[in-house]
């Protein structure tokens, strides 16, 4: 399904811009697909088909609309919402880009998982929102327990963001953007692993819910560059569809800011006279 | 300051080897502790006293090019055009104090003009980390009309 397709007021809360620029993703899911929150299905831009999404947990919440739009709604306690990543061409160390935007306003428990990837003793991947020990946010790995990032500055998790965890590959530690800008502090450096199995709302198991609203998830079988996350962040400024441009918060994201370490001078025309 | 053209660069950009369609003209970043007074009398730059070039590892001099100079019947003026001019990611850490574009002489450069005061308004402007460029106005980098 064309995302442009989504026709108000059935459009995602938390967008992503496919116009942004840079490369497609391999993986790309959106609220904003399948309007009945009874049949939440999930996307793919893999040429390997149309995997569907399960949704177990409360009956009551799933895809829920609000005036801004759709955000898949988790309620922290049973709420999860899995889908297979088929055809992503990401191997176990290779690397990868998430995006996704949320918001948490509650801290229900110790760790929230905003998502994770395997089922169990295989769960390899996850990334956490916790406001109180790490700031917001921090990625690591279940099956070892090993914490390989977090956020250097802590953030309001209850306000909405876009968050990228870029993982370069091979034995390190990946970066974490927040709304477009490198927040990281590297804890471990460590291989990654890979399932395409993945979990929203659920970082774990039970006491890993997390009680958030996500709208677009999307993964690229790359790390996108510094330039790339602000340019992926700041297309929602203005693109079509996005979700700045319908709820304009100009406080996180003022239209004047330059993006992070570039410059282009634009050079006046001097005039010589005869 | 103001932006300027120096006069011999501009006495260069008319002469048969030194045109600037025909030599090679550079673009040249001044650092903020830069402490060089210009002058449109200088007839080189960078033996010119207090003179401070942007020195982060990736910075290099930048040729000019897509070089052209075409007559302009509407506004009856001529156009000396050029690319823009992209430094590639440069290195935080400095400050950019004016943007220059002199001709490469094989010795001390001579300046043809010297921007400080770009149409954006960031100069002076701190390297970040990322791409640097120079945007080239749509009416050319100079043009010449009688008045």
């Amino acid at each position: 399904m064309i995302h442009g397709e989504a026709v108000p007021p059935f459009e995602s809360e938390f967008e992503y811009n496919p116009n942004w620029g840079g490369p497609a993703p391999v993986f790309w899911i959106s609220p904003a697909w399948q309007p009945n929150h009874n049949n939440l299905r999930a996307n793919t831009l893999a040429p390997a088909g149309l995997p569907s999404a399960t949704w177990t947990g409360s009956t009551v919440q799933r895809n829920v609309l609000t005036s801004r739009g759709r955000a898949f709604t988790f309620n922290g306690t049973d709420d999860a919402l899995t889908a297979t990543m088929a055809g992503s061409g990401i191997t176990v160390n290779t690397p990868r880009t998430f995006m996704f935007w949320a918001e948490k306003p509650a801290d229900v428990n110790e760790l929230d998982g905003v998502l994770g990837w395997g089922t169990g003793a295989a769960q390899i991947a996850v990334v956490y929102f916790d406001q109180d020990t790490y700031g917001g946010l921090l990625a690591g790995q279940q099956a070892s327990s090993t914490l390989t990032a977090k956020l250097a500055t802590g953030i309001s998790i209850a306000d909405r963001h876009q968050y990228l965890v870029v993982y370069a590959g091979g034995a390190t530690s990946p970066t974490i953007y927040v709304d477009g800008r490198a927040n990281s502090t590297p804890v471990t450096a460590s291989l990654a692993g890979w399932s395409s199995s993945l979990t929203l709302g659920k970082g774990f198991a039970s006491g890993y819910h997390a009680a958030c609203r996500i709208g677009d998830f999307a993964v690229w079988a790359a790390a996108l560059s510094a330039q790339q996350a602000w340019r992926l962040y700041t297309s929602s400024l203005d693109g079509s569809p996005g979700c700045m441009a319908r709820t304009p918060e100009p406080q996180w994201f003022p239209a004047t800011v330059a993006p992070p370490g570039e410059t282009t001078l634009q050079i006046p025309t001097l005039q010589i006279v005869i | 300051m103001a932006n300027i053209i120096y006069n011999a660069g501009l006495r260069d950009l008319f002469k048969g080897a030194t045109a600037f369609d025909t030599a090679t003209y550079k673009a040249i970043l001044e650092r903020s502790t830069s402490t060089y007074v210009p002058d449109k009398d200088d007839d080189t730059l960078l033996n010119q006293a207090g003179w401070i070039e942007i020195s982060v590892a990736s910075y290099l001099r930048q040729t000019i090019g897509t070089i052209s100079i075409s007559e302009v019947d509407a506004s009856d003026s001529v156009k000396i055009d050029c690319g823009d001019v992209e430094f590639g990611a440069l290195e935080a850490g400095q400050t950019v104090k004016s943007w220059i574009v002199a001709r490469d002489d094989g010795a001390n450069y001579v300046p043809l003009l010297r921007i400080d005061t770009d149409t954006g308004g960031l100069l002076p402007r701190a390297l970040g980390g990322g791409a640097f460029t120079a945007q080239i106005n749509a009416s050319g980098l100079l043009t010449s009309a009688q008045v």
